[in-house]
């Protein structure tokens, strides 16, 4: 930190040319940002680094533990390698249309039936017993019943994301509804603002902050499923990847695979914040 | 022609009875009887849950479990309307009741422009019409540049016009104000008394305004109606002479400073205390608070304590 003495700023006056201390307080601000996202940067840089490094010397297994550069290394045959690079499209093709089809079913649930709880009392307590005791449950131990509704096979394995998703999103945009600031709704009432109107700009934009949140929570957990439903299942997809490639000992594929579902989770994640920001910007301060 | 009722809303026999979340019953209204003439300003003030805020909630209504007459008189003829605000009003393009809340109450997803407007929705106006009246309010309030502004990129004191504004377009016959300045810093409460004043100037309304700020009140009001502490009895009237229209010459007449002392020892006595600093409190005076508190009447202020 550079921060020249105060004294060597001229006497304020009403009409001094301050141009100089705001570049300065301008190219601080600037630089605590850049150190931030250094750290943000640098961190799984080290930690990396630090895995290759005890791969290397012999103080992890290498079997278990291949180094970073050889687990790029191996990837990189999926690029090339046009079978391997079949096979990789293959599943993510699969496991691309569970998450979608389930996450987006669920979420369009959730949002409805969390809106009719939060808006309508009677609704709420006769759904608050089912929603409150399903929500904990590990949606994983569902699965056997899934199956036994829709099949073995993708219906089941979508229908468990699309519960998983359903839940939280009820109940975050339930929450959302009813916490909000109690002066939006005296002001619908009080100016006698039609149902639907209130509905489109008052009750769903007041929940849209604790709405996003859900959505991006329910996202995760769909990842969870997804992942979890495909070991079990043998049907190919990511998750099969990953637990096949374990089974067969390749284990660079599996953290190939670990990879591609924790950079999803991670990029998707990002992305719906920023959609709640764009969505809520009063909210984002 | 016979000169017209110029009751605007007559309050007889107002009782208001909650239940608190423990279920005790709290009296907020004692059968307060309340005629407000046309184009006068009433000022509510009474001490620290007394029910100001019930009655201006019911006439709001935002609270219609009352016993008691709210009697709406929105066409010259008396006893024309229902007990609460009707559908008969809006034919004239203008709201039974508009309010501005204690708390910023902007929506903060919508625009200035957009906040104004929606407080039009029930009177289904001409686009133009609506567009005219956005623009009139926002002019009159002093944002008129600010349409496309967001609460968030505006100051305490403007997002309070913004809500003053979008109770104004509404024509409201009856024009609530709920402590609408007690959440302003000092100086800009100064500031927005006098606006209110200016406002009020130009658009003759007739208006309900709590406070619990007795200089507000007699700076603002026609008349300044004491309510006893809970449950709330109407304690005391009186008429405000006329006092000119600036809040800082109307402090400067010795008539503004009796009466509000005058009005300051009436509450002060509600609440047990004496205005002066060397007797002490009278035991009797908060029995009719006997009651226990608590509830959506409490207010955040506290006076005398």
């Amino acid at each position: 930190m550079t921060t020249a003495p105060v004294r060597s700023a001229p006497a304020p006056t009403a009409h001094t040319d301050v141009s100089v201390q705001v570049e300065r307080l301008r190219r601080d601000r600037t630089r605590t940002r850049h150190r931030r996202q250094a750290w943000a940067v640098l961190t799984p840089l080290v930690l990396l680094g630090l895995w290759e490094l005890a791969t290397r010397v012999g103080v992890l297994d290498e079997r278990f533990f291949p180094p970073p550069t050889a687990i790029l290394h191996d990837s990189l045959k999926f690029a090339f390698d046009a079978q391997m690079r079949g096979e990789l499209l293959d599943a993510l093709g699969q496991s691309g249309m569970r998450l979608a089809v389930g996450f987006l079913i669920g979420a369009v649930a959730g949002l409805v039936v969390g809106l009719a709880t939060g808006l309508h009392p009677v609704t709420r307590y006769a759904l608050s017993s089912v929603v409150n005791g399903i929500y904990p449950l590990p949606k994983l131990a569902l699965f056997p019943l899934m199956i036994i509704f829709f099949g073995v096979g993708n219906v089941s394995m979508i229908a468990l994301i699309a519960l998983g998703v359903f839940f939280i999103v009820c109940i975050n945009t339930s929450s959302g509804v009813l916490y909000t600031n109690p002066v939006y709704g005296d002001v619908a009432t009080a100016f006698e603002i039609p149902r639907l109107v209130r509905l489109r700009s008052i009750t769903v934009p007041a929940a849209i902050p604790s709405i996003v949140d859900g959505v991006r929570l329910g996202f995760g957990q769909a990842l969870i499923i997804l992942v979890s439903t495909e070991f079990v299942s043998g049907d190919g997809g990511i998750g099969y990847l990953i637990w096949n490639s374990w089974q067969v000992l390749d284990v660079p594929v599996m953290f190939v695979g670990l990879a591609i579902v924790g950079l999803t989770g991670w990029l998707v994640s990002a992305a719906i914040t920023r959609l709640g920001n764009r969505l809520a910007p009063w909210h984002a301060e | 022609m016979e000169p017209p009722d110029e009751t605007a809303v007559r309050i007889q026999g107002l009782t208001k009875i909650f239940l608190s979340r423990k279920g005790t019953a709290v009296q907020a209204l004692d059968s307060v009887d309340l005629d407000v003439q046309r184009g006068e300003v009433v000022a509510v003030i009474g001490p620290s849950g007394c029910g100001k805020s019930s009655l201006l909630r019911i006439l709001a209504g935002l609270d219609d479990v009352y016993d008691g007459r709210v009697d709406w008189n929105v066409d010259g003829k008396a006893g024309a309307a229902g007990p609460a605000p009707g559908g008969e009003a809006h034919r004239a393009g203008r709201l039974t009741s508009a309010t501005v809340f204690q708390s910023d109450s902007t929506l903060p997803w919508q625009t200035v422009g957009q906040n104004v407007r929606l407080g039009l929705c029930r009177l289904r106006l001409e686009r133009t019409e609506a567009d005219a009246r956005v623009a009139e309010v926002l002019d009159l309030v002093g944002l008129a540049g600010f349409t496309q502004a967001y609460p968030h990129e505006l100051s305490g004191g403007m997002r309070q016009r913004v809500a003053i504004a979008r109770a104004l377009a509404t024509r409201p016959h009856l024009l609530l104000m709920d402590e609408p300045l007690a959440a302003l810093d000092a100086q800009t409460r100064l500031i927005m008394q006098q606006e209110v004043l200016n406002i009020w100037q130009q658009t003759r309304s007739t208006v309900v305004y709590v406070t619990h700020d007795i200089e507000e009140a007699v700076t603002v009001a026609d008349r300044v109606v004491v309510l006893s502490a809970r449950p709330g009895r109407i304690r005391k009237v009186r008429d405000v002479p006329a006092l000119g229209r600036s809040v800082t010459d109307m402090r400067r007449e010795s008539v503004f400073g009796d009466l509000v002392v005058d009005l300051w020892e009436s509450i002060a006595g509600e609440v047990g205390m004496s205005a002066s600093a060397s007797s002490p409190a009278s035991a009797s005076a908060s029995a009719s608070g006997s009651l226990p508190g608590g509830g959506p009447a409490a207010e955040k202020a506290e006076v005398a304590r």
